[in-house]
């Protein structure tokens, strides 16, 4: 058996296809064939794995047979949205996309007491100082979920590995940033207004800002 | 005696138990005693990865006449370590294959036994890959192949990992063994930017891809990707042929490597020969009746619309003469790369050569002289030497030559048949 990456975003469906324009394309799917029933020709008969005569119809894809077909993707145009992507519990990664963004700078530090000379009277030094910052970028990103999307919720929320999608800037190619997920609890299931879920993700991006001493 | 008693489903994940479950004789004395340990060699994707030791069995079977220690293996954390997760390049623009999310796995499950109050392991031991040398194989009696995947079930999921994927196919438009590798059945959102590989678990080569696409006018248009088309090889061509025999039933296989479907033109075979097509193979198949010589076979292969073309252009011969009978006997090789040779195979009686026999002699014995241990002798034989028997290509028991000179070892020959072809080696390493 093989596991498969099949190209299904629209980045790599651009990159793959050409000539197609996003832009204009409001959903798509993809179907993938397996190798050809046909094994043979013979005389422009054609036979298959176990030699039996086999007869191929206009649908057939001549002879290879359809395996998957995934689900619908719709296009959402001007997206700026956070995406997600973080390991699932069979070994793949799997994508969220978030369009409630809410993001903070937060930095921790520590400080000491500068040491005065007495009869330094240097308006500029003295007092404490500030050491050791750290900065991190802070997301708090939310979307409205169905009650029947809470099992795999947990996988995004129990995931040890996890990356957000980052659109390059200042020339460079686009890639991904590390994202540490923060403990929390989600409840997948309400007593009250069970048609309305929020599902409520926080995570802190995995490298720190660089901060001068 | 190793009997496997059981392995896992055929498709398993790695964060669950993985469990292979077999029964083991002592080598020494199995009538009086369980054998001190048991090992599990496990080999990923063909090559040897790491042994699991076992000293405490689930069980002891005292009911025949030789004791069986019944012993588990847990394979799982090996197959932790061994299996990675990998993100795939941003905005990738090709259809990959992951091969560190799968391995295909089985074990190989050696004995030991006491000797003089010292282990005496099973051999040979297989060797681990390091930077520089590959993993050596080695023996023990092995277990069906199975497949385990980077996943972990629920307690409420379905346990059988194949019937569990079964249920998150997003359509019915799904072969019986291709599954999603993502429990989300339902439709996405995707920015017009935005990368995303959908994974997926299959046992067919996928070869195309058709995207189905909306635009803006509600119109459905289609685009199609199609792996590039192999080349065309043809394994088994030799000039000429092997022998066919008057009387005798003849057939020739040849394998063909490349992309299906194989196009069979300008057929130009004996009148007694017929074609026949099986998975990749083309076998030559028939019965002559008369003597001939250097007859005609000439068929013409291609593939990918005719892209690549080959052609098996050789001879073939029949010949009157009864060919070697071999029903009823069984055929040891004898292959000493030292200078040594066999002295003897007590208790089998050797119908040729006269003993000693030496470097790629063939020694004929009557098959059903077989019974429980063989004593194989050896002489001229180098100390640290190994006497080996193979059976099928595969080592079958070892021994390590203790003195330079004449030796013998006695093997077990219980579970040999007459389809089995044995070679009997002394060799360096």
């Amino acid at each position: 058996m093989k596991v498969y990456n099949i190209p299904a975003g629209s980045a790599n469906l651009s990159a793959m296809f050409p000539n197609l324009d996003f832009s204009n394309i409001k959903e798509y799917n993809l179907e993938g064939y397996g190798e050809s029933q046909c094994g043979f020709i013979v005389n422009d008969e054609c036979f298959n794995a176990n030699g039996e005569p086999l007869i191929i119809n206009d649908e057939s894809e001549g002879g290879s047979e359809q395996i998957f077909h995934t689900p619908t993707f719709f296009v959402k145009h001007c997206s700026d949205g956070v995406r997600v992507h973080f390991i699932n519990f069979l070994g793949k990664f799997d994508v969220m996309q978030f369009e409630t963004i809410n993001r903070d700078i937060a930095t921790e530090s520590d400080s000491y007491i500068k040491y005065q000379s007495p009869g330094d009277y240097d308006k500029r030094s003295g007092g404490a100082g500030r050491l050791n910052v750290i900065a991190t970028t802070v997301y708090e990103v939310s979307e409205p979920v169905d009650e029947k999307d809470g099992n795999w919720l947990t996988e995004i929320l129990s995931s040890p590995l996890a990356y957000i999608e980052w659109k390059g800037v200042q020339g460079q190619p686009s890639s991904y940033l590390p994202i540490i997920i923060n403990d929390a609890s989600y409840r997948n299931r309400k007593s009250s207004e069970r048609f309305n879920y929020e599902f409520v993700l926080k995570f802190t991006i995995g490298k720190s800002k660089n901060t001068l001493r | 005696m190793i009997t496997i008693l059981s392995i896992p489903n055929r498709l398993s994940s790695a964060y669950n138990p993985i469990l292979v479950k077999a029964s083991v004789e002592s080598i020494h004395n199995p009538e009086l005693h369980i054998p001190p340990v048991v090992w599990c060699d496990i080999y990923f994707n063909g090559v040897y990865y790491k042994s699991l030791a076992e000293r405490n069995y689930v069980d002891v079977d005292n009911s025949g006449d030789e004791r069986k220690a019944i012993v588990e293996f847990n394979l799982s954390n090996a197959a932790q370590e061994f299996l990675k997760t990998k993100l795939c390049d941003f905005g990738i623009s090709e259809v990959t294959e992951d091969k560190t999310a799968i391995t295909e796995c089985f074990c190989k499950i050696r004995s030991s036994g006491l000797e003089d109050g010292i282990i005496d392991v099973e051999g040979p031991e297989p060797i681990q890959a390091t930077k520089n040398t590959p993993a050596v194989e080695g023996g023990g009696t092995q277990t069906n192949s199975f497949f385990i995947i980077n996943a972990a079930l629920q307690l409420e999921d379905n346990p059988n990992l194949a019937n569990h994927l079964s249920y998150f196919k997003p359509n019915e438009n799904w072969g019986e063994n291709t599954f999603p590798l993502t429990h989300r059945r339902e439709d996405r959102i995707i920015g017009t930017n935005d990368t995303y590989t959908y994974p997926i678990l299959t046992d067919s080569e996928l070869t195309c891809l058709k995207l189905n696409y909306k635009d803006r006018n509600g119109i459905w248009h289609q685009a199609n990707w199609c792996k590039p088309c192999q080349g065309l090889e043809i394994i088994g061509i030799t000039e000429p042929l092997e022998n066919a025999y008057i009387d005798v039933e003849y057939t020739k296989e040849f394998t063909l490597i490349g992309n299906k479907p194989f196009v069979i033109e300008n057929v130009d075979i004996p009148e007694w020969l017929e074609l026949e097509l099986i998975g990749n193979k083309l076998n030559l198949k028939g019965t002559p009746t008369e003597e001939s010589e250097d007859e005609t076979i000439s068929i013409t292969i291609s593939n990918c619309d005719g892209q690549n073309e080959e052609t098996i252009n050789t001879t073939l011969s029949v010949l009157n003469l009864i060919p070697p009978e071999i029903e009823g006997t069984l055929i040891m090789q004898v292959l000493t790369d030292d200078g040594s040779e066999i002295s003897g195979f007590t208790p089998l009686r050797i119908f040729e050569p006269s003993l000693p026999a030496i470097y790629g002699q063939d020694c004929v014995s009557d098959h059903n002289g077989i019974s429980g241990d063989v004593t194989i002798g050896y002489i001229n034989g180098t100390s640290g030497n190994k006497l080996r028997v193979y059976k099928n290509d595969s080592v079958y028991q070892s021994y390590t030559m203790l003195g330079t000179g004449s030796g013998s070892k006695v093997f077990n020959m219980n579970s040999w048949d007459i389809n089995d072809i044995i070679h009997i080696k002394i060799e360096a390493e």
